[in-house]
């Protein structure tokens, strides 16, 4: 699904303030994989999800995506087979339009015409049966700005799954959340994922939503990666183990990080 | 005289729309428009003059917009220039472009020359010419009023209003921005075209400065009118611009007349236009501030909430 080679990204290269932020990654995210990512700010978790979406482009190293050389693809050509959720709620939707405008907006990839996909029949009572599962029924004209965090992020996990994409990217979608909201994001998320047997990359800086998570769990420092467990030997995970195993290989960076990421 | 107002505000509010685009659904600040609308202008005027069709002359207005709206556009996107500059430099290099349409004259008379509004006079004879220019003129701002509407109600024109609200979320869905902001631009654009093409034949001549201050003015339009009511439904978002640009019309009109009762002249118009502009900025980032310390405050107690679960 997602092969990642030597990966390379330096940001400001040649100044004082060059950074080697991804520093040599081999990846291969199989088909159905759901991994979750984790590490210590800094450690490139971030970095490494712009480079295979293409917010940036890579400085060397080479990412293929579902058979195709992606590595100089713009961004938006690239959407067409990801589907990504950002930590921050306000980045999926857009907030001055209602509801459905922006369900209309995320129903399918690609270039639209003058359609009026809204005024079919059917299609706003089938966008209502899909925001009833998240709790926002009969809010079809409400503008997506008067949503809580919470309620933005569902609306958003069901915007990206409109349109089917084959790799789910989610980038610490429930950190900026409250603990009920987060936990009825991360139930949602799992039903997704299993409903439509999605491959998936989850960043999270909780290890006990990291072990729960998936069926691979890989671990970044310095802009490598440390660790990549699967099956049952990620099942046997415990959060003192990966808390150790860490400790041994991260370095001192690490202590400051504790906090967040035992939670 | 009162018909007067609503012709000349009507004329201005299809410029006003055109600023709609570009400010509000694209949120890209566009200044063409100071160049476009003469570039409209003499389009329309020199077309008239050389025998056209008024019909097709106004419509090759609009498409001379058009190609204003989608230089700025491609000087934002494809050189990563930020759409403020894009738009003054098209606006400047505009003025030489419009001298040479003009013939290398600063103004053009439309005189013992057919125009829209002289054509309507003749078929509606029966009625004062005044009448007949309101006619015409509403006709054609409720048509253009209708099919924008219509545009921005149909997917592509979704997907337009939200790269305007959040550039992402159509990134994300595979689609090109640049191409919408071409499109975006090109329609403000095409729009505030058309009413200069109309303006020049309703004032009888085409002047390479009628465009200064135009962005403004129509900011100031725009602004009047989301005063009235608050809504997000495209149907009343351009009734509410319409309404606006009626309202500062007269203002100026009543201005003008009345003015010099309190010592105020023409030439102070524009400082009071930017005044205006500059409140309705201001009461707009209170409203906004209250809002933002709300959302604040929701984020703290999430924050809270999380330490005291732990």
């Amino acid at each position: 699904m997602l092969k990642i080679k030597n990966l390379i990204k330096v940001f400001y290269p040649g100044t004082v303030n060059e950074t080697k932020a991804i520093n040599g990654i081999d990846l291969h995210i199989e088909k159905g994989d759901v991994v979750s990512l984790i590490g210590s700010n800094g450690s490139g978790k971030s970095t490494l999800f712009n480079l295979i979406s293409g917010t940036f482009p890579v400085t060397s190293g080479q990412i293929i995506l579902d058979g195709s050389d992606v590595t100089n693809m713009s961004e938006y050509k690239r959407a067409m087979l990801i589907g990504r959720v950002f930590q921050d709620p306000t980045k999926g939707t857009s907030p001055t339009m209602s509801i459905e405008d922006n369900l209309i907006v995320s129903s399918k990839k690609g270039m639209r015409g003058l359609n009026f996909s809204l005024y079919k029949k059917g299609a706003r009572e089938q966008f209502n049966s899909m925001l009833d599962k998240i709790g926002l029924g009969g809010r079809l004209k409400d503008n997506v700005g008067l949503l809580s965090g919470g309620q933005r992020q569902a609306l958003t996990l069901l915007m990206t799954m409109q349109s089917n994409p084959k790799l789910l990217l989610l980038d610490e979608h429930t950190a900026a959340l409250d603990p009920q909201a987060a936990d009825r994001i991360m139930q949602m998320t799992e039903d997704i994922i299993k409903t439509h047997s999605l491959t998936c990359m989850m960043i999270t800086h909780n290890m006990q939503f990291a072990i729960g998570f998936g069926n691979r769990l890989i671990m970044m420092n310095g802009g490598k990666v440390i660790l990549d467990v699967k099956g049952e030997e990620k099942k046997s995970l415990t959060v003192p183990k990966l808390i150790s195993f860490f400790k041994s290989r991260g370095g001192e960076e690490f202590s400051d990080d504790a906090a967040l990421l035992t939670d | 005289m009162i018909e007067g107002i609503f012709v000349d505000g009507l004329i201005f509010s299809i410029m006003a729309l055109g600023i709609l685009i570009s400010f509000r659904i694209l949120d890209l600040a566009d200044l063409t428009c100071d160049g476009s609308v003469v570039t409209g202008a003499a389009t329309a005027g020199v077309l008239i003059i050389n025998g056209w069709p008024v019909t097709l002359a106004l419509l090759m207005s609009f498409v001379a917009g058009v190609l204003c709206g989608v230089i700025t556009a491609l000087i934002h996107t494809k050189l990563k220039v930020p759409g403020l500059l894009a738009g003054i430099l098209t606006m400047t290099m505009l003025y030489s472009v419009n001298l040479r349409i003009l013939g290398n004259k600063a103004n053009l008379p439309l005189l013992k020359v057919s125009t829209v509004y002289t054509n309507v006079a003749r078929i509606l004879s029966f009625l004062p010419a005044a009448v007949s220019s309101l006619i015409i003129t509403l006709l054609i701002t409720v048509l253009i009023k209708v099919l924008m509407d219509m545009f921005f109600r149909s997917d592509l024109g979704l997907c337009i209003g939200a790269m305007g609200g959040n550039e992402q979320t159509v990134i994300s869905m595979a689609i090109n921005p640049t191409i919408l902001k071409v499109i975006g631009l090109g329609l403000s654009n095409g729009l505030i075209g058309l009413s200069g093409g109309l303006l020049t034949q309703y004032q009888g001549f085409a002047d390479v400065n009628l465009g200064q201050g135009m962005v403004v003015q129509g900011l100031a339009a725009i602004m009047i009118g989301e005063f009235i009511f608050s809504t997000n439904k495209i149907s009343l978002i351009t009734i509410r611009a319409i309404i606006g640009s009626i309202i500062y019309k007269a203002l100026l009109f009543y201005g003008r007349k009345y003015g010099y009762l309190i010592g105020i002249t023409p030439n102070d118009f524009k400082l009071l236009t930017g005044l205006l502009v500059i409140l309705s900025l201001a009461v707009a980032k209170l409203k906004s501030a209250q809002g933002n310390s709300l959302a604040k405050y929701k984020v703290l107690k999430g924050i809270l909430q999380k330490k005291e679960t732990r």
